[in-house]
């Protein structure tokens, strides 16, 4: 082994430029390779890269290993799932694809169909029949608090003019009538409110204490 | 497979027969929801010519300790117009008015709210018959509808939306036997708490009176000159009667009509010289109608012919 080889074979483990001819002559000679993974080991050492403990059979166990391993075939994957989010339901959709086009599938979807068509009629007509509700719903015609039946007699346009202290006279008794009435809406409002303790105060059947009066009360 | 697609199918053909056997339940979730969930809530009263707007607060305390006493708390504050604060605190209500001293009556429930959301079911399944009807969107929320329909044609009927995730009502009006709405009673806001709302907290210990107020007996003697000799289905008179105050003008008798959830007030007071009138505020019929000497005025949820049976029948 000349001195010169080993230059330039120290010189490329020490990350110098490498010629090819000297490429060829490191793989072919055994001699060299082993200079060479002695030069890569120094200098592992000088650069303190080395483990606490040094496997130097590793590369050659590994070659062990790889002889070992079964051979595999390697094949191009024959279908290509273009929609990643059909992968979860690929295999019952499948199965349901595939069972799509026998006849009984075929006479069970147009049932299908069919009962579905008679769901949309069914509810169809039950919205129809909801429609007369939806006027109802719409807002409510604005009435006056007013006579029913025509049974009240209403202060006539033709007398005003006639006797204009007459129409006053009527329009005095209507305001009369209407505070009236509003006292008497008022009185039963009171009522309503203290159903439930005269029906109390009566089953207690306490004496009844006289002079505390309830006022009635506005709203 | 196919079995499942008849699955699906005989599910949906029968979600109509089965929906059509619960209103009653339905009925009563919304009756527990009004009871027993917290809430701030502002609903509007329409009737023909007026719309009025509340907030209704309510909520339930639990006192700590080794019995749990639960309170119910509740609030109706009108929103626009100055008028009646009401409290309830368990079974007091409380009406406090600007210028007068709050009163206090017994009450499970506010009488302003509709009486169809509080009254015991078992009353009201006497006089209704509940149909579920379809759903539909009421304030951004799925409604469902539930037809209370009368027994009765003399009676009004109701219809209630409930809220089909809490059952909570979100409307309920009152229609004529052709279907009118008369009132409508309608949520606008709602909002459901686990908590009791904070307003209420101070109604919890605030000093109020306990004890309601004792009231006079009536004097017998007033409703002998005058006797109802014809009732409308499924009234009653209520065996004690009120003595009824008015500022103006003597009141010769009144009796107070009951079928359980609706009233009806007859008033006989000295004849004022006016024509027979009939009025309609929401559900409720104004009759005054004269007789020799007196004026006889009904009011109540009633039809005018009615009304005018009625009033003939004061004798």
């Amino acid at each position: 082994m000349s001195s010169e080889k080993q230059d330039w074979l120290s010189a490329a483990s020490d990350n110098q430029g490498i010629s090819a001819q000297q490429l060829d002559s490191l793989l072919q000679d055994p001699d060299l390779q082993q200079q060479w993974l002695r030069y890569q080991m120094i200098g592992s050492v000088i650069r303190k890269e080395l483990p606490e403990q040094i496997d130097t059979d590793f590369a050659n166990r590994f070659e062990l290993l790889l002889e070992q391993e079964e051979e595999h075939q390697l094949q191009p994957e024959v279908q290509i799932q273009a929609q990643p989010v059909m992968m979860t339901s690929t295999t019952r959709w499948n199965r349901f694809k595939t069972s799509a086009n026998k006849p009984w599938m075929k006479s069970v979807m147009q049932g299908a169909i069919a009962a579905s068509v008679a769901l949309v009629a069914v509810v169809g007509v039950q919205q129809n029949q909801q429609s007369p509700d939806d006027a109802l719903t719409s807002p409510l015609p604005v009435l006056q608090t007013r006579p029913i039946g025509g049974v009240a007699t209403p202060v006539s346009l033709s007398q005003t003019t006639v006797d204009s202290r007459f129409a006053a006279q009527e329009q005095q008794l209507k305001v009369e009538q209407q505070r009236r009435l509003q006292e008497l809406m008022q009185a039963r409002q009171q009522q309503i409110r203290l159903m439930e303790q005269t029906a109390a105060q009566r089953k207690a059947a306490e004496p009844a204490k006289p002079g505390v009066e309830q006022q009635p009360h506005g709203n | 497979m196919p079995a499942f697609f008849w699955w699906v199918v005989l599910l949906l053909l029968a979600l109509p027969a089965a929906a059509s056997n619960d209103g009653w339940l339905q009925f009563e979730r919304s009756q527990h929801a009004v009871r027993h969930f917290n809430f701030d809530l502002t609903y509007v009263h329409v009737r023909a010519n007026q719309i009025n707007t509340f907030r209704w607060l309510h909520g339930v305390h639990q006192a700590e300790g080794a019995i749990p006493v639960k309170t119910e708390l509740e609030q109706l504050i009108p929103q626009d117009l100055t008028g009646t604060d009401t409290f309830r605190r368990g079974d007091r209500v409380y009406y406090s008015t600007p210028d007068s001293p709050v009163q206090v009556t017994l009450n499970h429930y506010i009488k302003e709210l509709p009486a169809i959301l509080f009254h015991d079911q078992l009353e009201i399944m006497k006089l209704y018959d509940a149909v579920p009807g379809s759903s539909t969107s009421l304030s951004g929320r799925t409604a469902q509808l539930l037809r209370l329909t009368s027994l009765a044609s003399s009676r009004f009927s109701y219809w209630l939306w409930l809220d089909a995730e809490t059952g909570f009502p979100l409307r309920v009006d009152t229609v004529d036997i052709d279907n009118q709405v008369l009132e409508r009673w309608m949520v606008v806001h709602l909002q459901v708490s686990p908590t009791l709302p904070a307003e209420l907290l101070q109604l919890l210990t605030a000093d109020l009176p306990d004890d309601p107020l004792i009231l006079p007996e009536q004097s017998s003697q007033t409703n002998h000159r005058f006797t109802l000799n014809w009732l409308p289905d499924g009234y009653q008179v209520l065996s004690q009667q009120l003595p009824v105050m008015t500022n103006h003008g003597n009141m010769l008798a009144s009796w107070l009509l009951t079928d359980g959830l609706h009233q009806i007030s007859v008033f006989v007071q000295p004849n004022a010289g006016v024509p027979v009138q009939a009025y309609r505020d929401g559900a409720t019929t104004i009759l005054v109608q004269p007789k020799q000497q007196v004026d006889v005025t009904v009011i109540g949820p009633l039809d005018v012919e009615v009304a005018r049976r009625l009033a003939e029948a004061v004798q």
